[in-house]
């Protein structure tokens, strides 16, 4: 039984453009659902009226749906819905780019908002008291003072998400985009070197989520500060153990 | 209820104070006013609902009814205008709550220049200037988590003095410091006194009440049970309760020292 890998190297330049669509949709759908789901996971924990369960039913709705399942809605359903509203009738087709980049981006923030939901439940009460305490508003409270330390203690976790991400981005596979797995896919299937490709494939991904595991592992030990009470004290509130 | 010449001296009036926590009482129609200058000491048995007290005035708490005025702002129970009255009304935490991931100058730099919109350079300036009054000045660039206690409230301290504010409130100042340190952090805040900064402060330390205060307040069951200054208040406590409390205390402290 041969290999024969020079098929893949050929194919280089195909599989770095599928590649660079890949980081490009990731990118996309984790600036753009962290920014969403922050404004969402404030709007939940400032327990703004009619916002925050609007909030509430959205991510639990988002987080109850596979991937594939919210794609082809958003493919095939959407459009026809929004033909409705046009006095024509006619459905109105969204591209599969369009379609991924958003879906992606909603369906990710439902998941970065949990994760910012939870370290904003988790950073010190006394945190918002001093932020309040000093006529510091709403805005500069949250921008300034809290999320900054959210993101410094959720950073692994949603590290771990966008790795997750990145993975899913294969699932563009079902709308006909070429991504680094569509990519690969199509040349397997013409050139008839199915192990060749997809355990390059894998490798590759592999590689770029270990880098990304371990440059959030080296950015966690980076972090010198303390707060007051120290990370176990917080770790043990976090969990109810101790007196906040 | 205001007269024009208390209105110009009086710096906080509390009327009628009430809060509950669901059925349990907490403060049961609190009257107090504090003029500029004055220094207020209050102290009683935990669960006495001194906390809450100071907590209402800015704010951190609401209540059930009565009004809490604070210099000209008037706030009744719906806490409108609390932007304008948390200007002038510092507060000092036992647990400090600094912010960890600014530095200590940053810390003091970020309510001036957004609340009060002070430039840069000179809330920089102001934040140096309290920095050096409270003798941390050489820790400005650090962040809070590399600070003593001790350090870090007397950086607490400066921060709330940047907000230039008419009262300052100060929470069990030193109930979370190391026995060490809690007289440097007391020192700073006999100098602020001295310096004729409004203060009301809810401690244990009755050293710091007797050097210090205009008038020494204790509260018991939501209740001003007595309120006199220090020399009658410790000497010659006229009720029950307040002779009770200062035995426990009193004797307390000894038994540490």
């Amino acid at each position: 039984m041969s290999f024969d890998f020079a098929a893949v190297i050929n194919a280089t330049p195909y599989l770095l453009q599928g590649l660079l669509f890949s980081v490009e949709l990731t990118l996309v759908a984790m600036i753009g659902g962290m920014v969403l789901g922050t404004l969402m996971a404030i709007t939940r924990h400032m327990g703004v009226p009619v916002a925050a369960e609007a909030v509430r039913v959205y991510v639990t709705l988002m987080r109850s749906i596979p991937l594939i399942l919210v794609l082809f809605w958003f493919f095939f359903l959407v459009p026809l819905l929004l033909g409705h509203l046009t006095p024509a009738g006619r459905s109105i087709p969204l591209g599969p780019k369009f379609t991924a980049f958003i879906t992606f981006t909603l369906f990710e923030s439902a998941y970065y908002a949990e994760i910012v939901r939870a370290g904003l439940k988790a950073i010190d009460k006394g945190q918002y008291e001093g932020a309040k305490a000093l006529g510091l508003s709403n805005t500069t409270m949250y921008w300034s003072v809290v999320v900054p330390q959210v993101l410094r203690v959720t950073a692994p976790i949603i590290v771990s998400q966008t790795i997750i991400l990145f993975q899913d981005t294969a699932l563009v596979y079902v709308l006909s985009l070429t991504d680094f797995f569509g990519a690969a896919a199509k040349i397997a299937q013409r050139d008839s070197k199915l192990v060749e490709f997809y355990s390059t494939v894998a490798v590759v991904y592999l590689l770029i989520c270990s880098m990304g595991s371990e440059l959030s592992e080296r950015f966690r030990k980076k972090q010198g500060y303390r707060s007051p009470r120290g990370r176990f004290e917080r770790t043990r509130r976090m969990f109810g153990l101790a007196r906040p | 209820m205001d007269d024009a010449f208390s209105t110009r001296n009086e710096i906080l009036r509390i009327e009628g104070l009430e809060q509950s926590y669901g059925a349990l009482p907490v403060l049961r129609g609190i009257d107090l006013h504090v003029n500029k200058g004055e220094r207020i000491v209050i102290c009683g048995p935990s669960g006495s609902g001194k906390s809450t007290l100071i907590r209402c005035i800015n704010g951190l708490e609401t209540f059930k009814s009565g009004t809490i005025r604070v210099k000209d702002v008037c706030s009744g129970e719906h806490l409108r205008l609390l932007k304008d009255i948390r200007r002038e009304v510092g507060m000092v935490f036992q647990g400090f709550n600094l912010f960890p991931h600014l530095s200590v100058l940053e810390n003091c730099m970020l309510a001036p220049i957004k609340v009060r919109g002070v430039k840069k350079a000179e809330a920089r300036e102001r934040a140096l200037g309290f920095l050096q009054k409270v003798r941390v000045l050489d820790q400005a660039h650090k962040h809070p988590g590399q600070l003593s206690g001790g350090q870090q409230q007397r950086v607490a301290i400066a921060r709330a003095l940047c907000m230039q504010p008419s009262i300052m409130l100060f929470d069990e100042p030193t109930s979370a410091l190391d026995p060490e340190v809690v007289q440097e952090v007391l020192a700073t805040m006999v100098g602020l006194a001295k310096e004729g900064m409004t203060m009301l402060c809810v401690t244990h330390e009755m050293g710091f009440a007797r050097e210090v205060a205009d008038r020494v307040i204790l509260i018991d069951g939501g209740r001003i049970v007595e309120e006199a200054a220090p020399a009658q208040f410790f000497d010659t406590p006229q009720h029950e309760r307040t002779r009770a409390f200062l035995g426990r205390v009193l004797r307390g402290q000894a038994e540490v020292a």
